[in-house]
């Protein structure tokens, strides 16, 4: 079913809505908060309280895209899951791609205490200057919390050009958050 | 600074992650392709080069025949038949057009972009586009003792100052030297081309115990460095066109540096002049690290200039030597080393048949 069709069903106050998304998306979404959570039972616990908070939200949200809204949706909630319920034992899978991102960051000296919208905007202008395929490898790094195996296996190149993508795209923002903090 | 990123990410534009999925999805697609091009072909050369997934064919029938016997290669036996991938719409099959031909008639070397997995066919040759990586650490069964460096000529310089020529072992050649040294044609005119020179590394000094490259070597920062690989590629048939994109980590791992040049060889003797194929090396992007600070010295896109990193196997053996070049001056340069006979073109003279 198309994400218009799923939209109208919201729309329409239809329950039919959830299992569209669930039938679509479910699979994705529970990888995404099993990544971040650390196990299933919190993915699929997320991927409930994800349902809900669509239910609850459209409307009147009308996100364009439902599969990113989603995404997003349930991002959050791992993490708050795994911040709250798994801070002592935290999930390596989420940890190391964002850590990854710290020492890059730390390494450059430029570890300097920005605000959230200030680093948004950092790494939305980042994003911005990636070419299509960099952006795709750093977020599914960053975001979706995929390992270089699993990105190389989707986007079909190789785990030696991931990993250089990666590396050049943390240099980078390393260089445009130390700019940031300088210019402060 | 505790996990920043995080709700950066979570907040960045949607737009963002929709791309993710639109782009997988694109690769599915794409994946599936061939395309078939009718281009012209010379009868003694053909390279192949790849921007990262994409390929480059260039086909032309300049040189070789105005050029004297020594260097001249055999012509090339038909290919035997490849298997084309699956094809797709008629959509994503692409014309030639037909001025390209003539354009190859008449001596100019046209380049076709192309992708990994599509099916390239001309008169008796026909090849399909595949992908090899090279680790930046050695292949299993390959180490340091089967690596072997080789002299090969390695870059054009604009500046033909002392301090620009590196030299072999210690010895500086201009290309006319060089080229009579070793047999190659002559070039008609050493102002267009500068100095080129000879570098020649050896293994100890710049391979350590787990295959990496270390440095620093013996040579200026600015200076072209080679480090060669000899693998064995297993099941490699006649024609059989090979990609590879190597990123090596370097000093330590934190810095890459894509190779900018590819070389073969055939036996330990350079396959210029001696195998039907040739090969362009560019690089589509260039960082340069100093190897004593770590400092990234250039990095960037050369805008407008296309760089791609290629092997053409030999149809003899299945050995191949490929070389790196760590260079920022490849990223501008304007000449690309034929190394099969030894033409050299500028990249104004490459069209660009976009496949997509």
């Amino acid at each position: 079913m198309e994400d218009r069709e799923i939209l109208r069903l919201f729309w329409q106050r239809s329950e039919s809505a959830l299992a569209e998304v669930q039938k679509k998306y479910g699979r994705m979404l529970r990888k995404i908060a099993a990544k971040i959570a650390g196990s299933e039972t919190a993915a699929e616990e997320c991927l409930n309280d994800t349902l809900m908070i669509l239910w609850q939200n459209i409307p009147p949200a009308r996100p364009e895209n439902i599969q990113a809204y989603s995404c997003k949706v349930i991002r959050n909630l791992a993490f708050k899951r795994l911040t709250y319920d798994l801070a002592q034992k935290r999930s390596i899978n989420a940890s190391v791609p964002l850590e990854e991102l710290e020492s890059a960051v730390a390494d450059a000296g430029a570890e300097y205490d920005l605000q959230r919208q200030e680093v948004l905007l950092i790494i939305e202008d980042l994003l911005n200057g990636l070419s299509r395929e960099a952006r795709t490898v750093f977020l599914k790094r960053y975001y979706f919390m995929d390992t270089v195996p699993e990105i190389s296996r989707d986007l079909g190149i190789s785990e030696a050009k991931i990993k250089s993508i990666l590396v050049r795209s943390r240099k980078k923002l390393a260089e445009k958050i130390k700019l940031k903090g300088e210019a402060l | 600074m505790k996990f920043p990123f995080l709700d950066a990410l979570n907040n960045a534009d949607e737009s963002f992650i929709e791309e993710v999925f639109e782009y997988e999805e694109s690769l599915k697609r794409r994946r599936r392709y061939t395309v078939k091009n009718i281009i012209g072909i010379t009868a003694a050369a053909a390279c192949a080069a790849l921007i990262f997934g994409a390929g480059i064919f260039a086909f032309g029938r300049r040189g070789l025949e105005s050029k004297p016997d020594a260097g001249v290669p055999a012509p090339i036996a038909p290919a035997p038949e490849i298997t084309a991938p699956e094809t797709t719409a008629p959509a994503d099959v692409v014309e030639v057009e037909p001025s390209y031909n003539d354009r190859i008639a008449n001596g100019e070397t046209v380049t076709v972009e192309t992708y990994i997995g599509k099916r390239i066919e001309y008169q008796d040759l026909a090849f399909t586009l595949k992908d090899i990586t090279i680790s930046p650490t050695f292949p299993e069964g390959i180490t340091k003792d089967d690596i072997s460096f080789t002299p090969i000529v390695t870059a054009y310089t604009d500046d033909d100052s002392e301090d620009n020529i590196l030299g072999f072992v210690g010895k500086s050649y201009d290309y006319g030297e060089y080229a009579a040294e070793h047999g190659l044609p002559p070039i008609e005119s050493e102002e267009d081309y500068g100095w080129y020179t000879v570098r020649k590394l050896a293994v100890s000094d710049v391979i350590d115990d787990s295959g990496l490259y270390q440095g620093p070597m013996d040579v200026p920062d600015e200076a072209y460095k080679w480090v060669f690989l000899e693998l064995e590629i297993e099941n490699l048939t006649d024609g059989e066109l090979l990609e590879y994109m190597a990123d090596m980590e370097l000093c330590g791992g934190e810095y890459v540096v894509h190779p900018t040049a590819a070389a073969a060889m055939v036996d330990g003797e350079p396959v210029w002049g001696e195998a039907p194929y040739s090969f362009y090396a560019y690089s589509t992007e260039v960082s340069y690290m100093s190897e004593h600070t770590g400092e990234e010295l250039y990095d960037g896109q050369a805008e407008g200039k296309k760089f791609h990193n290629l092997v053409f196997a030999p149809r003899e053996t299945k050995t191949l030597v490929l070389g790196y070049c760590v260079s920022d001056h490849f990223v501008y340069g304007d000449l690309f080393l034929n190394l099969h006979n030894s033409e050299f073109t500028y990249m104004d003279d490459f069209v660009y048949l976009p496949l997509k």
